[in-house]
């Protein structure tokens, strides 16, 4: 969520193909769609076809998703909301029945990230970390779940983590709550497959998003900064290097479609082999 | 493998869409690409515009897989083999390098079912299935890795199962060689990753293949009773939504998912 503004004259998606139609005639809502990882995937849905209900708390970041996406060709609406409160999710379904006429795909994908050992995070933090990354899927999914049960289908997809499988040092509240997106993930697999909806999540490992490259080079000199992101890269032992976002919406792309109609409970790691390696 | 012939008048791959490009000036090997899963994959990736040469032992389901994909405009050879011979597997490489000038794409695919417990199971048995199931990936990937490290990239799609993660009743050596099939991949994924080359596989749940069919109907098993093992979606997969996983992993929309087993199982192996 920082205020870069994108280049003028270089597209920031250089990993985004044409679109292919994959996803024409649906609708989708996608949480933290202005930045990172739910922006790339939002610009990707739009160019397969889908009317997009761009969902975030910040519009610092120009072009707006809405704005690019509507550069491209494609239909969005921007719905300013904090994914932590009932009343915007319901909000955010009611404008994307009312914006396009339905509902077909939710992709809760709002979050954030804080470090520290458990003896160093205090209580405020631990919960508010709970609210963005796990209570915004459980209340995404609430707010979405009544249209799809009417309807007879539908996707979620959820942003989990590589730390939702493994954990790491000094990030105790994050591991926890991705974690906890995986597992909420196949329950609600479990409790609406039989009603045809699929729940899924990918667990993206190491992306060079804005939020994880201010991370790492925030106050540091540009060669710190770079062995910085290195040392990032070479969490993952295969492919050596950071995902970038693109290349998260592209998982998240086959799982929406009903190209993944046998997939539902899945935790789809693209991670580059982070999480395969002892 | 059975000698069924498709009907004549009904698509057999009713959940097959048209083909979108997403594999346009790659080349494919199949293996076991004649029938079930490995027919719907070699006909999904020749419709997005790979050249595949399909692999079989055997031709007998009518009309073979190369003639089914030219009779839809795309291009195949077919290339009848025992997977388990190490000749064979560098025979399937040459032909792809001779044929279409190029690999990029490796299904290792074929694989067979032998059930029983251990105390039933002889071990002539045990090691046949390994050498079908499991010894397979090992030889055709040993075939085809040459040519992807020359080249610095590839992908290697590899057929494990649901029982490769979970166990069941009477099937252990199955399990045994899926679950070998799952390490074996991540092991190559790491091994090749720095080079370029992408390894991953998909964990079928139950699937509506002719093999499956054939094996419950000798069994006395309607297929609504193992569909019911996966409490979520309550049905067996159509051979071509596993074809989808496939073409997923093999599209380099996927160029960063390597090691990963890719569950296409409606659910079944993530209930307690």
């Amino acid at each position: 969520m920082t205020s870069t503004t994108s280049s003028p004259g270089i597209d920031e998606h250089p990993g985004l193909g044409p679109g292919r139609g994959r996803l024409e005639g649906k609708v989708a809502i996608i949480t933290g769609a202005n930045s990172g990882i739910g922006r790339a995937t939002a610009r990707l849905f739009a160019r397969e076809g889908a009317k997009v209900v761009c969902v975030d708390l910040v519009e610092v970041i120009t072009p707006r998703i809405d704005a690019l996406i509507q550069s491209d060709g494609g239909e969005a609406v921007f719905f300013q909301a904090d994914v932590t409160s009932a009343e915007s999710c319901q909000g955010m379904v009611a404008q994307a029945l009312e914006s396009f006429g339905g509902l077909d795909i939710l992709l809760n994908n709002a979050g954030t990230g804080i470090r520290g050992r458990v003896d160093q995070l205090d209580e405020a933090d631990w919960k508010r970390l709970l609210d963005i990354n796990l209570s915004s899927v459980f209340l995404g999914s609430k707010a979405a779940l009544p249209h799809m049960m009417a309807q007879g289908r539908g996707s979620i997809i959820n942003t989990a983590s590589t730390f939702g499988l493994l954990a790491t040092e000094s990030y105790s509240a994050y591991c926890a709550s991705k974690g906890g997106v995986v597992l909420l993930t196949r329950s609600m697999a479990i409790d609406y497959g039989p009603m045809g909806i699929r729940v899924n999540c990918v667990c993206p490992g190491a992306t060079a998003t804005p939020r994880l490259l201010r991370n790492l080079t925030q106050g540091k000199s540009p060669e710190d900064a770079e062995a910085s992101i290195q040392a990032a890269a070479g969490i993952n032992r295969c492919l050596l290097r950071l995902a970038r976002p693109e290349e998260i919406a592209y998982g998240m792309l086959f799982l929406a479609s009903d190209e993944a109609s046998f997939v539902t409970g899945h935790a789809l790691a693209v991670d580059g082999g982070q999480t395969i390696d002892a | 493998m059975t000698s069924q012939a498709s009907s004549t008048s009904t698509d057999e791959h009713p959940m097959m869409g048209p083909g979108r490009g997403r594999l346009e000036g790659k080349v494919a090997v199949i293996t076991g690409a004649n029938s079930g899963i490995g027919r719907a994959a070699a006909r999904l990736f020749a419709r997005e515009g790979a050249k595949i040469v399909c692999v079989d032992m055997a031709d007998v389901v009518a009309p073979r897989i190369d003639a089914l994909i030219r009779s839809e405009g795309g291009e195949a050879v077919f290339f009848q083999a025992d997977v388990t011979s190490s000749e064979s597997c560098q025979g399937m490489v040459a032909l792809a390098l001779e044929r279409f000038g190029g690999l990029d794409i490796l299904l290792n695919n074929a694989g067979k079912t032998a059930r029983g417990r251990v105390d039933v199971l002889s071990e002539e048995d045990w090691k046949g299935l390994l050498d079908v199931n499991l010894t397979s990936v090992f030889l055709g990937s040993k075939a085809v890795l040459p040519h992807m490290m020359a080249q610095g990239k590839g992908s290697i799609i590899n057929t494990a199962s649901t029982y490769g993660i979970l166990a069941t009743n009477d099937n252990a050596a199955y399990c045994s060689s899926k679950a070998g099939v799952i390490l074996l991949t991540r092991s190559m994924a790491i091994d090749y990753g720095p080079m370029g080359i992408r390894v991953n596989c998909v964990c079928p749940g139950v699937t509506a293949t002719p093999l499956l069919l054939g094996n419950i109907a000798r069994r006395g098993v309607p297929i609504e009773e193992i569909a019911k093992k996966n409490r979520c979606l309550q049905r067996a997969a159509m051979p071509e939504e596993i074809a989808y996983g496939m073409l997923f992993l093999a599209s380099d929309e996927a160029s960063f998912v390597t090691g990963h087993a890719l569950a296409l199982d409606g659910g079944q192996t993530i209930q307690a």
